[in-house]
C-alpha cells in the first residue's frame, strides 16, 4: 500500500491512496481518519476486505504500474557514441497560440496560489 | 528561449520549441530497418543516409519506411503498442540516436523538456508505463536536460482548451495506442490508454487483404477520405477506423461510468480529437456520428466536439506550453 502526493497544479497536496489487488488497484483520494483506518484495516483483513468494509469502491484504473519501481540495466546502450546523418522535419509556425495558452496557464496557476 | 516538448510516439517522434522566429518543430519516424551489410552500395547509390554497424547497417526514420515499402518488408519500430519492450533492448540504440536529432542540444545544461508518457493500457494490463519512462529520463538527461514525464492525452488539454479554462475531453488518436484524459482546471480526473489505434487499423486491414502493414499504412497516409472509401483497401480501412472508434468510445463511456460520482463537472466540456490517426478525411464526422450513438451512455455533458488545430503538434505544444512555466 502506497501513499502518493499528487500536487496539482496550484492546489494543496491530496493524497492518492493506492492499494494493488488481484483485478488492478484501488485509486481513491482519501483524506484524514478513512484514509488511517484504509491502512490500518488493510493490515489486518487484507485491502480489498478493508476497501469493501469502508466503501471503497473497487476500481481497476490505468495506474496499476505507478507504485511499481522497475529495474532499468545501467549498462543499456542508448547510441551515446552513435554517429550518424540524419534528416529531421522541421516546421515553423507563428507562436500566437502556444503564447496565449502559457499566458493562461500561468495565470490559473497563480489564481490557485492564493 | 528555454524549454521544450517532446511528443515520443510510437510512429513519430515530434519536438517543439520556441525561438525568436515562432515555434519550432522537428519530426522524425520513429521506424529503422536493418539490412545486411552489402546493402551498403545500393544505399549510397540512392542516396540514402545509414548507420553502419559490426554486422548490418540501419536506415532510420522515413527512408526505413519508404525502403522498407521498396522491399515488401515490414521496417522495425523500437516502440511497440505506444511502450518501448523490455525484450527490445537492441532498439534502445537507435531510439537514443533518433531523441538527440530531434531534441538537438539543450540551451542551458539541465534544460526543462517535458516529454510525454502514455497512460498504462487498460486492455494490456501486463504492459508497464515505469520501464519506459525510466529508459526516456536516462536518455533526455544523457542529452543534457531536466526530463518530466507528463501524460501524453493531457498534453492536447493544455494546447486546446485554454479557452474553456483547461477543462476538456482529450483523445490522442496515435499510431499504436488512443489516449484519453479527462481534465478540469488542469487537474486530471481520469486518464487511460487502449493498445489499439493506427497500427491496429493497419493491421486488420493488411490481414483481411494479405497486405503488408506497411503498404496499408502508406495508403492511409497518402490521403484517403474514410467516408467515402474509393477500392477494397480503403474500404477495409476505412471499416477499421470505425471499429476503433466505437471501440474506444465504449471503453470511455465505461471508464466514465466508473468515476461519475467522484465529481461534478460546472458546465459542460469539449472534446477534442487529435493524433496523426485522426488525420483522415471524414475522421471527425464519423466520430461525432459514433458519439451521438452513444452519447445517452455518457455521464458527463460534452458542448461539442472539434479536432486539434495541429493534430500531429498537438501533444508536443501542450508539451512545450508546460515547460514555459518553469522558467
Amino acid at each position: 500500500m502506497v501513499g502518493v502526493p499528487k500536487k496539482p497544479l496550484g492546489k494543496s497536496v491530496v493524497n492518492t491512496t493506492i492499494v494493488k489487488h488481484d483485478h488492478g488497484v484501488i485509486k481513491q483520494e482519501l483524506e484524514g481518519l478513512k484514509r488511517e483506518l484504509l491502512i490500518e484495516l488493510a493490515k489486518i483483513l487484507g485491502e480489498v476486505r478493508a476497501a469493501q468494509l469502508l466503501g471503497v469502491p473497487l476500481q481497476s484504473t490505468d495506474t496499476a504500474n505507478d507504485s511499481m519501481p522497475m529495474y532499468i540495466p545501467s549498462d543499456i546502450n542508448t547510441g551515446k557514441d552513435m554517429e550518424a546523418e540524419i534528416t529531421v522535419q522541421e516546421k515553423q509556425s507563428s507562436s500566437g497560440d502556444v503564447d496565449e495558452a502559457a499566458e493562461a496557464l500561468r495565470k490559473l496557476k497563480e489564481k490557485g496560489k492564493k | 528561449m528555454k524549454g521544450i516538448g517532446l511528443d515520443i510516439g510510437t510512429m513519430n517522434i515530434v519536438s517543439a520549441r520556441k525561438t525568436d522566429s515562432g515555434i519550432v518543430t522537428k519530426r522524425m519516424r520513429d521506424t529503422f530497418l536493418d539490412l545486411p551489410l552489402d546493402a551498403k552500395k545500393m544505399l549510397k547509390l540512392s542516396k540514402v543516409d545509414y548507420v553502419e554497424r559490426e554486422d548490418d547497417v540501419l536506415i532510420l526514420g522515413d527512408k526505413a519506411l519508404e525502403t522498407a515499402n521498396i522491399f515488401g518488408k515490414e521496417a522495425r519500430r523500437p516502440l511497440v503498442s505506444g511502450l518501448i519492450s523490455p525484450n527490445e533492448i537492441d532498439s534502445l540504440e537507435v531510439l537514443g540516436l533518433l531523441l538527440r536529432h530531434v531534441l538537438g542540444d539543450s540551451v542551458e545544461p539541465g534544460e526543462h523538456c517535458y516529454f510525454s508518457v502514455p497512460a498504462a493500457p487498460i486492455d494490456q494490463p501486463d504492459r508497464d508505463v515505469v520501464y519506459h519512462q525510466g529508459i526516456f529520463e536516462r536518455i533526455i538527461a544523457e542529452c543534457g536536460y531536466t526530463p518530466h514525464a507528463s501524460n501524453e492525452a493531457m498534453g492536447i488539454i493544455y494546447s486546446e482548451t485554454a479557452k474553456e479554462g483547461f477543462s476538456g475531453v482529450g483523445f490522442s488518436f496515435g499510431s499504436g495506442m488512443s489516449n484519453i484524459a479527462l481534465a478540469v482546471n488542469t487537474i486530471e480526473g481520469l486518464s487511460f490508454s487502449v493498445a489499439k489505434s493506427g497500427d491496429w487499423i493497419d493491421k486488420g486491414a493488411a490481414k483481411s487483404l494479405g497486405s503488408t502493414q506497411a503498404r496499408i499504412c502508406a495508403i492511409k497516409e497518402k490521403g484517403i477520405d474514410i467516408s467515402n472509401p474509393q477500392g477494397r483497401e480503403q474500404e477495409a480501412i476505412a471499416f477499421y477506423y470505425k471499429s476503433l472508434i466505437n471501440y474506444v468510445l465504449d471503453q470511455v463511456a465505461n471508464r466514465f461510468k466508473l468515476i461519475q460520482h467522484q465529481f461534478a463537472l460546472p458546465n459542460p466540456i469539449p472534446i477534442i480529437v487529435s493524433g496523426g490517426t485522426s488525420l483522415a478525411n471524414g475522421f471527425l464526422p464519423l466520430f461525432e456520428e459514433v458519439f451521438e450513438a452513444k452519447r445517452k451512455r455518457f455521464p458527463i455533458e460534452i458542448s461539442e466536439i472539434r479536432q486539434a488545430a495541429d493534430p500531429m503538434n498537438a501533444v508536443a505544444y501542450g508539451l512545450l506550453i508546460q515547460a514555459m512555466q518553469e522558467e
